[in-house]
This record gives structure tokens, C-alpha cells and sequence, in this order.
């Protein structure tokens, strides 16, 4: 432990100043670091309320340290906290200080730490850390996911004999893919889509997530001996008793990609899209750029501010987006809204659609005015419809937003599935309630992160390597 | 416009306080003292170093006698501290009390101007100048008495209310106990063991329920709500409304027959639902009054027909559909507030699944079942499956100390509560693994430390850190704790059976009706706020009015019952002397230059005055009803009526003194005593910075500020005026207020009309504990006296002089 440093020169940046002040609230509850996946994933370089209490011990140090780059900005620990920090911004600025005092230094320390832990660590860097927020330029970035540098030894432990079967290529299925395979497992994935990726393939937009990307990643997967099955789905011609007869055990990350319906009248008119199949077909090429004037988004999450702001990038005039209940239920996290917002987006609270009205194509929403009546089980007010309050907007398109399913059509009555509709697995084990077969990802824990599904990977893992040692 | 003194030649002494350096850190006392010398009829000025001393007051004392001083103006704290002080130390050198006046140049001058010394002199010395002024003016005055009822009201049946109505009726004082639930008891009832003696809740309180209910200075009202208040400290008006329980409460013999034929069941509010109860019941066995009651929204009907089964059961004919509700006035001298708390509801905690996984409760919900008398008779079954958990986890801090989600406050009784659970179960499953996350454990009371030991050498674990999640796994619903232990910086997962969350309290629900009936006002936590937190702990702002128990902030059941002591005989002070002496401030109407239109007695809260327009009879005041708020004095376009101790030209004399120099520089701010005095009182307490540009006068009410008292301070070149009340119905003179606010609108209009910017009269309702809120109203107008140029005041004054 270096001496307390309270010389820096940073000491007298205001900026910096305001953040230790703001570290000075940390009362050291650990709900941050609880719920971090970051913290799950590098326990031995991150700890969020570690950097607060180094910020107010040896502020130099934060600078100099990785630590600081171990943050995906998810925002649960921010969500938790009862003093209210707001840690991932405190990290974006530190960041921001850091890039302008110590350069690259730190970054490229932590980046070599990912490296080593994430065999996928291009995708995960550019869909984790939003380098445009810092902002770090694309040549820095792909400086720093390069394959060129420390060699990584990843050679797998000496073949167990076992066989485990994963359904499903998103990064829950990558990372169980890994890890079993390090430990000397034979692992062979099944992805019903033409390539592997999952979500991360389907729906980042090219620009965050170039495709070349994830193909050198999905490359050296495949050189560490894991199979990767695509264009087969399970349920068919497979289903999982056979899986389970074929394999040692079965893991299970299908994820979420069943789009919640609004059920209002015109749901499938032309114009009117999921917020998945909207970016999908992004992504592709197949929506017409500059056609759009008026936009209309429909919900409060990420997925839902993401794509207004896509759309407004695109060049439409008008993109508003409609949320049934306040800012204050919304979902989304902080930065999320406030990007939206900076970008131009209307944000209208308390209107729910009621119907969608064209006759070939979209024409316009009737919609409807909410206001909030007592809380639900959820803990946030409910949103009621208020009585003739009927009004309508004009507009060219129409994105879904407000979530996503996990998708579990295919599978056996002997899984139990929760009243939410993900699969019921135990919390430790993840183990689902059919022996030997385990889930991990969206399909249990509803739409979340790349690092939240890593993070339930690793769970699943160990208890995989329990079951397969009985 | 400032008038001689009626007493002949004026000898004014002005004594200039230190307050050790809370003053003098950031006034030069001195200068102050010196600069009181040049003052127009000022014999003597002195600094000291503490003036409310014996010895600051011996040297006030000693200097009315030497120097013939007839007025007296010390500049120290705020009045609401130590005006009775030295109002008595003038009394005792045979000075009438009513010729000394204050000016606080602490709360509202050294306190908020930390650190610009030379503006807070400054400040200072106007303070002084604009007292000075004031003090010339003064009138003798003689404080009438009035009686005061030897009977008090408690309102709330807990155990500090239950305390307090023992202690009064004890003393021999009726007393009225008001309970809204169809029992007394309250939140310890539902307890089952006391910290840190591990006393058995309610076989310590039952006794103190059945004397409270046959106590024969005791009249109880259970299932009763105060409907309204009116009068003043020794005189109260209270309307109780007694609602109907269709069960005659001196008939019920408490058999439980009728419970047995009634055909409905409800989940049982006492039990927080683990248990249920019929339509017709008895909270619990304990309960006192012990009568049934019948929940007529659960009821099937008295139709024959429909049901009528417990009218057929009861032998004693006790059971009566047509009861009504009753409205009950009571004439009281002193009220106890006793009103509790309500446990707060952990269901926005999403990532604790409160509500989602069934063996996740509170810790309220785990007195009831660890209680014998509870839904498992005292086993600690799991709601899934009703087996003895092995493994039992508590969480602290569970909507406290949180800025986000429930209350920021700590709520004082967890910590223990939680240690003396822990122990509970240890008694009875000493197998039981015990794990506690907490924070901190505070265990700060007498004999709290060794039970938190004891607890620890029995074996139970205590966990740094507050966990991030709970999840169930679905096939035995044990639970998994994630989170992290602070002490080794390591996530982990624990597997337990049960988890207790222990929740925090926080204010009733139905507390802003509370406040607004009785006039009180409430701390930023939502608490009711004491008169001094230090040396007037029991005492509301409001006289004649005491806190006991958790009402007054968040405490255990020892501090609730010392408190209730405390109250209780802070009331019987009071109704022992069976008189009070109520200051002379109250409203005196010349009836010479009256011309009897009326307006007074319309804006008159308390129909205090009477006239006859017919006849011609000229307005008058019935001194004992007027509580001197000013309103008719404001209001009266004769004026005809005049203050006692706040005359129209007092007011002026201090407007006069505070636009004397650099008035386009000032703020003039009338600040009402209750709530914003109070409140920049508290702005200077907090430390809360502000500009130095605002000069205070104080009336009793925001409805004495009339709209000339407005006019002239612009005419007299002042920069802004600020007008500053109590909240809409918080006010202490019932509605008084809303006089301000259309006067204060009706002043808008006309300095629009004139052409003048209406920014510069600002209205503001700061409560007494809205400190901030002042210094951002303060912060706010010295932007706008920022544009206010010399040209433009010189425009106003020619406006206003046409």
C-alpha cells in the first residue's frame, strides 16, 4: 500500500474534486459489488466501492490503476445503492481524466486482463464499454482488441471424456462453451440461426459490432476444439431427450428473442415492428434510410431508446417515443435516457397505444392517456387509462419496444418454466428441473447484459462439473 | 411616521451578544456595539461574551437601575430561544417584559454568513438599528390570564399514549384517550419480546391496558378519529368521531359465540394476514376495550335472510346493526400526540422478492409467528412448506438509511430487534444457524452492547454488507443470499430457509392530517418537530400541545414511555396551574375611527370579533377568543385596529430603519413567527449560506402584513420585498394564510397595472423546517435585486408617490 497521496495535480481539477466528494457518500453497504457481474467476472481487480474508497484515500492511485475500466456501465449497482451514486458515471469521467493524465497505460493492463478471461473479448469490449462514451477512436480500439500482443496460452486440460450439448451461440453459450472446454470437455454447440452470436449477431447494430469482429472471435473458439453446430434447431428434428441421451449434460442459452405483444388491433400491419426484427433487418440493410420522417417507439427499456436513437440517426424528423407509466418507472438506465433525449427523441410519458390504423400500410396510432393508480407486486405504480382521453399521431413507422421473452417453445413439460416465462433453475447450480440439463442467459434471467449472462455461465459451469463428477 | 414614546424621554440600552464565537466568529461585535452608541436615544451599549449568562443578565439588570434605562434591546439569538430570558431579567429589575426587544443577529445574520465578516456586520448593525427602532415604540403591556381546562385529550392508544393517559389521570386530571383501531395496545402489542431485558411483550403491556381501561379518569375511545380542533393552548375544542362496532361495548362479555356461527373469513390485520378472523371479532385476546366488533364491509348483512346468525347467537342482545357513528365534543386544556408509526413495506425492494418468494418476510411478520399467541403458536414455520427453517438470514437497514427507496434516517430500534430475534430462535432451535447483514450495528442503549455479546457467543454470524439479491430455487423454496462481505471483499452465497428483512418505521399515513388538525409542523423525515430538539424535546411549537412516543421520531418502547412520562407532566404543569397568561398581542379596535363595513370580522379565524352593520354598533374584539394573529388589522381601511405589541407603527419604524441606507441593495422579508422565522431560524442552525442582502421582520402571522406595509417599503426604495407564511392549511391561525395569499395576488395585480416588476414582491411558504428552502428563497431574490437598477427604484418611488 503506497502512502495517502494528496498532491496530485488532478487534486485541484474541480471535476476531479466533485468526484471525491461524491465518493465521500459510499457507506460501504456492498450492494454494488453484489450485484456487479464485473465483479463476478475480474474479483481480483474490481471492486466498484473499492475505487470510491481509494478515491478518497489515494486519489492518484485511481488514475493509475485498471480498476477503473472493469466497468460496463449497466447500472445495477447504481439502481441498489441507498446513497444513490451514480458509479458509472463517476467512472466515464474518471476514465475521460485518466485518458487525458495517463494515456492508454491502464486501459491497455485491464484490456489484457479481458483478454485472457474472455476468449470473445472483441465483441465483449465493443459491446461492454461503449468506447464512443470515453470517447476512444477506432484505432485505438482496434488497437486494443488486435490479436497481436501477449500470447495467450488457452490450451485445454487433458480430455475428460465427457460431451456436453449447448443450445444456443449468444454469450451465455459462448462462455459455458469456454470454460468446459478448458476443462478439458468436448463441447458442441447448436445455433439454429445461419451463424453463431446469438443476440450480439442479430440485433448490435454493425456500426458498434462490425460482423469481421465477431467472426475472428467466434475463429478462435472453434480453434480450442469447440463444435459449432448452426442452422440446426432444437425441438425439431432434435429434441432434448435425445440431447440428453446423446451428451453428458445439456446447457441451455437460448435467450430472449420472443417479442412481448402489444395486443392492440393492427399489430401486423406493414410498419409495425418488433424492436428485435427491427434491428435485425437493420442491420441487414433492409430498412430504407432516409424514408422515415415520423417515428414512432413504443416502450421505456434500453432496447426501446436504443432504437429511437438509431432512427433519429437515420435522419427522421419526428421519433417519439411513448411509455405507459413515468420517467421515474422507466426501466432504462440514466444515461441511456439522456442520450435519447440529447439525440432528439420526444419522450411522451403516460400513453399507451390502443390501436394501430391503415389500411395496406401504417398510417397512424390511436393512442391513450395513462395515469398511475396503486403499486403491483413489482414494487412500480400501476398504469390505469384514463377515460376519454383518446387522441391520435401520424407516423411512417412504428417500433414495439416494450421486451422481450425468453424462448422456450422447444422444450419438454419436464422443465418447469416460472410464471414469467423463463426457466425455473436453481440459483446456484442452474440447474432446470429435468436432471442433467442446465440454463443459463436470458432464458433464465429475462433480457439483461452480456456480462450478466457470462456471469450465469460461470454459475452454470460449476454446477455442471458437480453433476458430471457424481 | 415614527411617533415620541409616550413614557417622555427615551433611554434605550443595547447589549450586543458574543454567543462565545458562534456571533463573533463572523461579526465584529465590537463595531456592532459601537455603532448601537450613535443611535438616537441609546444610553448605553455594551458587547459580552454571553448575555444570556447569569452575569450578562446581572449586568442588564444592574444598568435599567443605574443608567434608568426604558427599553432594553439585546442582539443575540433568535427570540423563539431566549426571549423569555430576558423579557423576566427586565421583569425581576422591575422593567415592564413588553419594553425589551430582540434582534437575532445569530440564526439570521453570523450563522448564515459564515465567511464574509464584513457584510455580516454590516447585516448586523442594521439588525440592531431596525430593534432600536422598534423598541422606541414599545408599549407597556399587561398579559391577561385565562383559564385552563383541567382535562386532556391523548390521541393514540400505543404505549407512550397508553403511558401518558396513566400518568395524567394519575395526577387526577380527566382524560381522554382516542385510539383510530378497535383496541388499545398499539405496535407493541403485536410484539412478542422486548430488548434488551427479553421481556414478554404483551404480558408487560395488558396490565397497562386494562388500568388505562377501567381507570376512572380515563374515558376510552377506540375506533375513533379526531374530526377537528379548535381553540387555543388551555382551551380546546375537539370533535371525536366515535365510530359505530355494531357491538355494544358495556353488553360484550367477550364469550366468542358469536365469532363461532359467523360464516365470513378475512385475513386478521393484528396477525399481518398469517392469520385469519371472522366479520364479527376481537383483534386479539388482550384486547381492551374487551368487545367484539363487526367489520360491516365484511358483514353478509343484519337482513335475516342474508345472515343475522350472531344476532341469534348472542345472549346477552349485545349485537346492534343500527348503531351509528357518533360525533363527541370534548372541551380539553392540554392534547398529547401519541400517534406511532406504521412498518414500512418492502415490496419496492424487488431484488429481495418480498411478496414474489414466500419465505421471504418482515421482521413485523416474524413477531407474530415466533409470538405463542400468533397464526403457528409460536413455532417458526416457513410459509412453503411449514417446516423449521435450519438456516435463517436477517438483513438490516431494510428502508432505512436510504436516500432512494423508503426513509434516509436510521430508525433506531432494528439493530435490536434483529439481535434479540436472532436470540429468540437461538432459545428455542439452538441448532438454528443465524446469519445477520448488516452495516452497522448500532447498539447504543443501556444493556443493548451486552445483548448484542451475548448474541454473538451464542453462536450467531454476523455478515458486513447488505446483500444484492435473494433468489428462490424453485423445487424446495430455500433462498440463496448474494452478496458481498465487506470484511473480506469477497461475493458469496449463502443458502438459508427463511430471510427476515428488517424493515424500518416511518410516520403514519394518515400523519399530514394529523399535522394539519392540529397545527404542527414536521421535520424534512416527515416527523413532528418539537418546539427545541434539545430543551423543549416534548413540547410542540403549537402550546399546550406534547409528543409522546415514536409520533415526535423513531424510538424504542423505554424512550417512548419516558417520553410519555415527560409529556405528561410537562401537560400537568400546565393544568395544575389551572390559568395561563397569554401575551398581549392581541387586536384593539378604536371605535371612533371604525365605520363598521365588516371586513375584520370576515377575515377574523377565530370569530373573534363582533359588530353589528345594521345597527351601526362599531367592530369590537372578545380578547379571550383573538389570538392575536393580525389579520384584521391588515385587512381594516380604516385603521381603525391596532396590535398590541405589533402596531402598524413599529413595523414602519423598522421598514423605515432597514431602507435607510443602500436600500436598493435590500430584501425586505416579513416572515410569520411559526413557520418562516422558524424556518430561517433553521437555515442559520443548519448553517445553510445565503446572501446577506434580506432584512427580517417578524409578525406573528403572514396575514398581518398589510398591503401599505408593502407599498411603503418600495416607496422607501427597497430593492424587493418578500412575504413568507406557513404552508396552505398548516397555518397556526387556522386559515389566516390564504388572506396573505390574496393579498399578496391582489398587490401583483396592482404593481403590474402600475408598471412596476411584479418579481420584485415575492410570496413564499417555508415551514420551520424548510431551512433550505429559505436561503433558496433568499439565493432566488438576490438574482432578481441583481437587474433591479438604481433608475428603476427611482421609478418605482415616483410610481407610488403619485
Amino acid at each position: 500500500m503506497s502512502t495517502p497521496d494528496t498532491t496530485y495535480d488532478l487534486m485541484k481539477d474541480q471535476e476531479f474534486k466533485n468526484l471525491m466528494r461524491q465518493a465521500n457518500d459510499c457507506l460501504e453497504c456492498g450492494k454494488c459489488s453484489g450485484g456487479c457481474p464485473m465483479m463476478d467476472l475480474f474479483p481480483e481487480y474490481f471492486n466498484p466501492h473499492h475505487v470510491l474508497e481509494k478515491l478518497t484515500l489515494q486519489p492518484a492511485e485511481v488514475l493509475s490503476a485498471p480498476d477503473i475500466w472493469f466497468c460496463a456501465s449497466c447500472y445495477r449497482c447504481n439502481k441498489q445503492c441507498p446513497q444513490g451514486i451514480e458509479l458509472p458515471e463517476m467512472f466515464v469521467k474518471l476514465r475521460r481524466m485518466v485518458m487525458v493524465e495517463n494515456g492508454l497505460d491502464p486501459l491497455t493492463r485491464a484490456m489484457e486482463v479481458i483478454r485472457e478471461r474472455i476468449p470473445f473479448y472483441a465483441s465483449f469490449f465493443r459491446v461492454c464499454y461503449h468506447p464512443e462514451r470515453i470517447p476512444l477512436d477506432e484505432k485505438i480500439v482496434k488497437k486494443l482488441i488486435s490479436t497481436k500482443g501477449i500470447p495467450i496460452d488457452r490450451k485445454p486440460l487433458l480430455d475428460t471424456g465427457k460431451h456436453i450439448a449447448i443450445v444456443g451461440s449468444g454469450p451465455a453459450g459462448l462462455y459455458a462453451a469456454y470454460l468446459l472446454r478448458m476443462k478439458g470437455v468436448m463441447v458442441t454447440i447448436f445455433e439454429s440461426k445461419d451463424k453463431a452470436g446469438g443476440m450480439l449477431r442479430r440485433c448490435i447494430p454493425e456500426f458498434r459490432l462490425p460482423s469481421s469482429d465477431m467472426d475472428e472471435d467466434i475463429k478462435r473458439m472453434k480453434e480450442m476444439g469447440i463444435e459449432i453446430k448452426t442452422r440446426t434447431s432444437i425441438g425439431k428434428r432434435t429434441n432434448i431427450r435425445n440431447l440428453k441421451i446423446k451428451f453428458d449434460a445439456v446447457f441451455l442459452a437460448t435467450g430472449a428473442h420472443h417479442i412481448l405483444r402489444l395486443k392492440v388491433p393492427g399489430e401486423d400491419l406493414p410498419g409495425v415492428y418488433g424492436s428485435l426484427d427491427f434491428l435485425e433487418q437493420l442491420k441487414k440493410g433492409k430498412v430504407c434510410q432516409g424514408c422515415i420522417e415520423r417515428a414512432v417507439v413504443i416502450g421505456g427499456g434500453n432496447t426501446a431508446m436504443d432504437v429511437a436513437s438509431t432512427i433519429k440517426q437515420m435522419g427522421a424528423e419526428h421519433v417519439m417515443l411513448l411509455y405507459r407509466r413515468t420517467m421515474r418507472e422507466m426501466p432504462a438506465d440514466i444515461n441511456e435516457i439522456a442520450e435519447a433525449e440529447k439525440e432528439g427523441v420526444e419522450i411522451h410519458e403516460l400513453v399507451a397505444p390502443v390501436a394501430f390504423v391503415g389500411n395496406d400500410f401504417l398510417e397512424s396510432i390511436e393512442c391513450q392517456k395513462m395515469e398511475l393508480g396503486p403499486a403491483d407486486f413489482s414494487g412500480r405504480r400501476r398504469p390505469l387509462p384514463v377515460k376519454d382521453s383518446n387522441f391520435t399521431i401520424e407516423t411512417d413507422l412504428v417500433v414495439n419496444a416494450i421486451g422481450e421473452k425468453p424462448t422456450v417453445d422447444y422444450l419438454p413439460d419436464l422443465i418447469e418454466i416460472n410464471r414469467d416465462g423463463s426457466i425455473a433453475t436453481n440459483p446456484i447450480t442452474m440447474e432446470t428441473s429435468m436432471e442433467g440439463v442446465f440454463a443459463g442467459g436470458d432464458v433464465v434471467m429475462g433480457s439483461s447484459t452480456v456480462s450478466e449472462a457470462i456471469t450465469s455461465a460461470i454459475r452454470a459451469v460449476n454446477g455442471i462439473e458437480k453433476y458430471l463428477q457424481k | 411616521m415614527i411617533k415620541p414614546s409616550t413614557n417622555g424621554e427615551l433611554r434605550i440600552g443595547v447589549y450586543v451578544c458574543h454567543c462565545g464565537l458562534n456571533i463573533a466568529g463572523s461579526v465584529d461585535c465590537k463595531a456592532v456595539a459601537r455603532y448601537a452608541r450613535t443611535l438616537d436615544d441609546v444610553v448605553v451599549a455594551k458587547d459580552n461574551k454571553y448575555t444570556c449568562s447569569d452575569p450578562g443578565q446581572d449586568e442588564i439588570k444592574q444598568d435599567i437601575q443605574e443608567h434608568g434605562l426604558n427599553r432594553v434591546v439585546v442582539a443575540s439569538c433568535t427570540p423563539r430561544l431566549h426571549e423569555p430570558t430576558f423579557r423576566n431579567a427586565c421583569a425581576e429589575a422591575g422593567l415592564n417584559p413588553y419594553l425589551f426587544e430582540m434582534a437575532n443577529i445569530r440564526d439570521h445574520c453570523s450563522w448564515v454568513h459564515l465567511y464574509d465578516k464584513e457584510n455580516a456586520t454590516l447585516k448586523a448593525k442594521d439588525l440592531v438599528k431596525m430593534a432600536v427602532a422598534r423598541s422606541r415604540l414599545l408599549v407597556a403591556q399587561t398579559e391577561s390570564e385565562v383559564p385552563v381546562t383541567r382535562k386532556a385529550l391523548v390521541l393514540g392508544g400505543g404505549v407512550a399514549g397508553i403511558q401518558a393517559a396513566l400518568d395524567l389521570a394519575d395526577q387526577d386530571y380527566r382524560v381522554y384517550l382516542v385510539e383510530k383501531e378497535p383496541s388499545i395496545g398499539g405496535k407493541m402489542a403485536q410484539i412478542d419480546k422486548t430488548f434488551p431485558t427479553m421481556d414478554c411483550s404483551i404480558c408487560i403491556l395488558a396490565p397497562k391496558m386494562s388500568e388505562a381501561g377501567r381507570h376512572p379518569n380515563i374515558k376510552l375511545f377506540t375506533h375513533s378519529e379526531v374530526q377537528e380542533v379548535n381553540g387555543y393552548v388551555g382551551n380546546f375544542q375537539v370533535k371525536v368521531l366515535k365510530k359505530a362496532r355494531y357491538v355494544n361495548e358495556d353488553e360484550c362479555t367477550a364469550c366468542g359465540d358469536c365469532t363461532e356461527v359467523c360464516p365470513v373469513t378475512r385475513p386478521n390485520e393484528f396477525d399481518i394476514g398469517l392469520k385469519t378472523r371472522k366479520a364479527i371479532y376481537t383483534p386479539f385476546a388482550q384486547a381492551v376495550p374487551s368487545a367484539y366488533i363487526i367489520n360491516m364491509e365484511d358483514c353478509l348483512g343484519y337482513v335475516p335472510i342474508a345472515c343475522n346468525k350472531c344476532v341469534e347467537k348472542c345472549e346477552k342482545n349485545a349485537i346492534d346493526f343500527d348503531m351509528q357513528d357518533e360525533v363527541i365534543n370534548l372541551d380539553v386544556g392540554t392534547i398529547v400526540v401519541a400517534t406511532g408509526i406504521d412498518v414500512y413495506d418492502p415490496t419496492e425492494y424487488t431484488e429481495y422478492g418480498y411478496r414474489k418468494f414466500q419465505n421471504v418476510m418482515t421482521s413485523m411478520e416474524f413477531e407474530r409467528l415466533i409470538n405463542a399467541g400468533g397464526p403457528s403458536g409460536g413455532h417458526l414455520i416457513r410459509p412453503s412448506d411449514r417446516k423449521i427453517p435450519e438456516h435463517v438470514a436477517f438483513i438490516q437497514c431494510v428502508g432505512s438509511r436510504n436516500e432512494k427507496r423508503g426513509n434516509p434516517y436510521c430508525s433506531n430500534v432494528c439493530c435490536m430487534n434483529t439481535i434479540k430475534d436472532a436470540l429468540l430462535i437461538k432459545e428455542h432451535w439452538p441448532e438454528t444457524e443465524i446469519k445477520i447483514f448488516y452495516l452497522d450495528i448500532r447498539a447504543y442503549g443501556k444493556g443493548f452492547e451486552d445483548l448484542y455479546k451475548r448474541s454473538r457467543k451464542e453462536g450467531v454470524k454476523y455478515i458486513r454488507g447488505l446483500p444484492s439479491e435473494i433468489r428462490e430455487n424453485p423445487k424446495n423454496q430455500d433462498l440463496v443470499v448474494i452478496g458481498e462481505n465487506t470484511n473480506t471483499g469477497r461475493i458469496e452465497n449463502h443458502e438459508v430457509g427463511m430471510v427476515i428483512l428488517s424493515v424500518g418505521i416511518e410516520p403514519t399515513s394518515d400523519s399530514d392530517m394529523i399535522q394539519r388538525l392540529f397545527t404542527l409542523s414536521k421535520t424534512s423525515d416527515g416527523f413532528f418537530m418539537e418546539s427545541h430538539p434539545k430543551l423543549k424535546p416534548v413540547d410542540a411549537p403549537t402550546q399546550g400541545i406534547f409528543f409522546a412516543g415514536c409520533a415526535e421520531g423513531p424510538k424504542d418502547i423505554k424512550d417512548s414511555v419516558t417520553q410519555a412520562s415527560a409529556a405528561a407532566s410537562r401537560a400537568g404543569i400546565l393544568m395544575k396551574a389551572g390559568k395561563i397568561k397569554v401575551e398581549a398581542i392581541t387586536s384593539v379596535i378604536d371605535k371612533e375611527l371604525c365605520n363598521v363595513c365588516g371586513r375584520c370580522a370576515k377575515v377574523c379565524p377565530y370569530n373573534a370579533i363582533t359588530l353589528d352593520i345594521k345597527n351601526k354598533v362599531p367592530a369590537e374584539t372578545i380578547e379571550a377568543a383573538c389570538a392575536g394573529c393580525g389579520t384584521c388589522g391588515a385587512e381594516c381601511p380604516q385603521g381603525a385596529i391596532s396590535m398590541l405589541h405589533f402596531t402598524d407603527e413599529q413595523i414602519y419604524a423598522q421598514i423605515d430603519a432597514v431602507t435607510e441606507e443602500n436600500a436598493d441593495q435590500k430584501i425586505v422579508a416579513f416572515c410569520c413567527n411559526w413557520c418562516s422565522y422558524a424556518g430561517a431560524d433553521f437555515a442559520g442552525v443548519s448553517r445553510i449560506q445565503y446572501p446577506p442582502n434580506v432584512r427580517i421582520i417578524r409578525t406573528m402571522c403572514s396575514g398581518r402584513v398589510s398591503e401599505d406595509f408593502v407599498l411603503h417599503a418600495f416607496t422607501r426604495g427597497a430593492a424587493a420585498v418578500l412575504v413568507a407564511g406557513c404552508h396552505l392549511n398548516d397555518c397556526h391561525y387556522i386559515d389566516a394564510n390564504y388572506q396573505t395569499k390574496k393579498r399578496v395576488e391582489k398587490l401583483w395585480k396592482k404593481l403590474e397595472k402600475i408598471g412596476i416588476n411584479k418579481e420584485r414582491l415575492q410570496l413564499a411558504w417555508v415551514s420551520a423546517a424548510e431551512g433550505e428552502k429559505f436561503a433558496r428563497t433568499i439565493r432566488h431574490m438576490k438574482e432578481i435585486i441583481d437587474h433591479v437598477d438604481q433608475e428603476e427604484i427611482d421609478k418605482t418611488v415616483e410610481l407610488l408617490s403619485v
